[in-house]
């Protein structure tokens, strides 16, 4: 209505009535074409250039060519136990959280009493912030004085050690990641709740037992939400940075097992002021992620099932 | 009308966005006030001036008391504000100074570890306080050598020392009773410490520990320390190179990995990540609640003892070595305050820098965190002396080291760190690998730095 009107005003009748939507539509976002421009897009082609610089963040950048990369490949045993440390946590994590949160969805949506007890009850975990959950688990997995080894003590056992041995501190770091599902629990929830139920009288009336109406009705319908579950889950593994940063003060002990890429990639930047370098790093994590994150894509063509009809 | 209005609205909306963007932009940084300029008068009417420090209870209540005389006697009329910072734990580098230098807003006034203003100078972060400090009539014979040292930079000055300390072992009378030693025998030598260890532990029925006779990589027991109780050296005071596999260091390394090994690894590391995060800060410290019998820390501690456990009858001596006692083993650090690069009015941030650091300011805040002055006449004052712990502390302070001044010191802290508590214990390295390790990584920092030059 409003465009109608404005193209018919006479002082405007010298813009298109489209070149104007097109400014006025500028305008209104310029607030947040702004921000992208000045928060996103400059740091991030800035972080490109410095990546191949040797810049502390204050003083002015020199120009050293690919050398940061060099020595981070190269030169430095530090960056491959991050890299190591950053797969190991995703390759297991990300699996064990699909098929947790995907059985804690199934067991949240039969329809029990006290359904709605049960989801909240689920989903509680995940509104603490990281770092405060980071904290309590500090005093709770601590060895011996922590209440998770209280039972063992009890039993005149040690029990584990947690964080403070590398037998067991990435396992450690996988089991309190999985703490915060709950957000992927609710999307697998609405996931099987958009499963049709004639499917499920239609497997029936052709004699599938449970477990064949499950593989072949329910995994395919929620293959969706698997799929949104990988991609994020992966960005967000190779991102790891807020639980081990605050437990282990960013220290990597023992033996650099808690060290991930973000963490020392942070390091690096701002607390030995090799900016350039820790670009360097930044740049190789986008690489990695992109590549991880398109070969998923490609390969959801033949996994994902879209109930429209349409598959990948 | 109403087209027109709205697009009076979308202009002004874009004006006053672009505007906004504008105003949060911060200044460029400024280049440090030249050197002329240092006996300008301060231009300070009105200003307020953030003192951006991670002190927290007893030093920054004092702090803020030696403020709050600032801002009721300066002349120029400048008002000082302590603002605190939190610092990532156990690092001597300050994420959040970085950014603020690097965007054009630094503080006015920063405390920083003493040892790092070397590192701090030459990453371009503080300002060269030189022609103020001249201006304002501070020279160098004021301050113990080694506190202005490490506030200095390849001749200039760029921060002024605050306190000091020195480190001993503390241990708890008490304790010592309970199991039948006598508490006027601490233990003086590495063979006495080992037994009276053993002695003073306490373990629960799993094998765990509950009372810890001492962590010997606890508090301020540092690869330093060690190192410097079997009269290791550091830096080569001809070539300025780093020598942390002196073959004393490597003795003293070796002797850890065999405490260690006694008292359990497990155990060590199961308080140190109690410890992690803070843990065991003021109260909650293992010392002061009792679950550790003797640590090595330094004179603060006097002060907490009697806002802590003031019925509770502690003792002080010097860090037992591998021969006799061993008040060599003692390094002072301490802290200081310098004014960022980047803040302009310099001459003003200077005048309350030297409230804090000056005779007046060092004298209280020494005296009520039980520090040491890094002003001689100031530390001349009897009142150091006086409580019988603390006195230890002040004897100690003649003989004690300090850590090399380099422009490194934030990376070598880490690296020392790692190596003393987690590859040398752990068995990752050799005492001597993990040593010649660090001496490699920092001397081919320095060279590239061209330090040695």
């Amino acid at each position: 209505m409003t465009t109608k009107a404005a193209s018919i005003r006479p002082s405007g009748a010298r813009m298109k009535p489209r070149t104007r939507n097109t400014i006025n539509g500028l305008l209104f976002a310029s607030p947040w074409l702004l921000g992208l421009a000045a928060f996103w897009i400059y740091p991030t082609i800035a972080s490109a250039y410095y990546s191949f610089t040797k810049f502390n963040g204050v003083q002015a950048p020199v120009w050293v060519g690919l050398a940061n990369y060099i020595k981070l490949f190269t030169d430095d045993s530090n960056f491959w136990d991050a890299v190591y440390n950053t797969f190991y946590f995703a390759a297991v994590s990300i699996p064990l959280a699909i098929i947790l949160a995907f059985a804690l969805a199934l067991m949240l949506n039969a329809k029990i009493r006290g359904q709605v007890v049960y989801r909240t009850i689920y989903f509680l975990p995940t509104l603490v912030p990281e770092v405060a959950l980071a904290l309590v688990w500090v005093y709770m997995f601590t060895p011996v004085s922590g209440i998770i080894n209280a039972p063992f003590q009890y039993f005149g056992h040690r029990g584990p050690c947690w964080l403070t041995c590398e037998a067991w501190s990435r396992q450690t770091l996988v089991l309190l990641a999985l703490w915060i599902i709950g957000q992927q629990v609710i999307l697998y929830l609405a996931g099987l709740q958009d499963v049709p139920q004639d499917l499920y009288d239609a497997a029936d009336v052709d004699g599938a037992n449970p477990l064949h109406k499950f593989r072949h009705v329910t995994v395919p319908i929620v293959t969706p939400v698997i799929f949104f579950h990988l991609v994020t889950s992966v960005i967000g593994a190779l991102q790891f940075f807020a639980i081990p940063y605050i437990m282990t003060g960013g220290t990597g002990f023992p033996a650099n097992s808690t060290l991930f890429y973000s963490i020392y990639m942070y390091k690096q930047g701002f607390q030995y002021f090799q900016m350039g370098l820790a670009s360097a790093m930044a740049w190789l994590l986008f690489v990695v992620t992109l590549i991880v994150t398109l070969v998923i894509f490609r390969t959801s063509r033949l996994w994902v099932f879209y109930s429209g009809g349409e598959q990948g | 009308m109403k087209q027109l209005s709205r697009r009076h609205f979308l202009q002004m909306a874009g004006l006053t966005a672009g505007a906004a963007v504008l105003a949060g932009c911060p200044a460029p940084v400024a280049p440090s006030a030249p050197a002329a300029e240092g006996g300008a008068a301060p231009a300070a009417a009105g200003q307020v001036l953030e003192a951006w420090s991670r002190m927290t209870e007893l030093a920054a209540e004092s702090t803020k008391e030696i403020i709050e005389l600032y801002n009721e006697q300066n002349e120029i009329g400048a008002t000082v504000e302590f603002v605190y910072i939190a610092e990532t734990q156990g690092s001597q580098a300050d994420e959040k100074l970085l950014t603020a230098v690097a965007g054009g807003s630094p503080p006015p006034l920063y405390y920083a570890d003493r040892f790092t203003v070397p590192q701090f100078a030459h990453q371009g972060f503080f300002s060269d306080i030189t022609a103020q400090a001249e201006a304002a009539g501070v020279t160098s014979d004021q301050y113990f050598d080694f506190a202005w040292n490490e506030a200095t930079y390849k001749g200039g000055v760029y921060a002024l020392p605050l306190d000091t300390d020195t480190r001993a072992l503390w241990y708890n009378k008490e304790i010592f009773e309970e199991v039948g030693l006598d508490p006027e025998a601490p233990p003086t030598t590495t063979d006495e410490l080992r037994t009276i260890t053993e002695a003073l532990t306490v373990r629960n029925a799993s094998g765990a520990i509950t009372r810890y006779g001492i962590n010997p990589l606890y508090d301020q027991a540092w690869l330093y320390t060690w190192g410097f109780a079997f009269r290791g050296e550091f830096q080569d005071p001809e070539t300025k190179r780093i020598t942390f596999a002196h073959p004393n260091n490597i003795a003293a390394m070796e002797f850890i990995k065999v405490f260690v090994e006694e008292i359990g690894v497990e155990d060590v590391d199961a308080m140190l990540a109690a410890c992690s995060g803070g843990g065991c800060d003021g109260p909650n410290d293992y010392f002061w609640t009792g679950q550790a019998a003797m640590v090595c820390s330094g004179d603060w501690k006097v002060a907490q003892q009697k806002r802590y456990k003031p019925d509770t009858a502690y003792g002080v001596v010097p860090m037992p070595g591998p021969d006799g006692p061993a008040p060599h083993a003692s390094w002072a650090g301490g802290w200081s305050w310098c004014i960022p690069q980047g803040w302009d009015d310099v001459a003003t941030a200077f005048d309350a820098l030297y409230f804090l650091c000056g005779p007046v300011g060092q004298e209280k805040y020494n005296k009520d965190t039980y520090h040491i002055p890094t002003v001689k006449s100031v530390a001349e004052d009897p009142y150091f002396s006086e409580d019988p712990l603390h006195a230890v502390f002040m004897d100690l302070l003649p003989v004690s080291h300090s850590r090399p001044p380099i422009p490194f010191g934030s990376k070598l802290w880490d690296l020392q760190v790692r190596a003393f508590r987690d590859e040398i214990p752990h068995g990752l390295k050799t005492p001597e690998q993990a040593l010649t390790d660090i001496d490699n990584e920092i001397n081919r920092d320095l060279e590239e730095a061209g330090f040695f030059d």
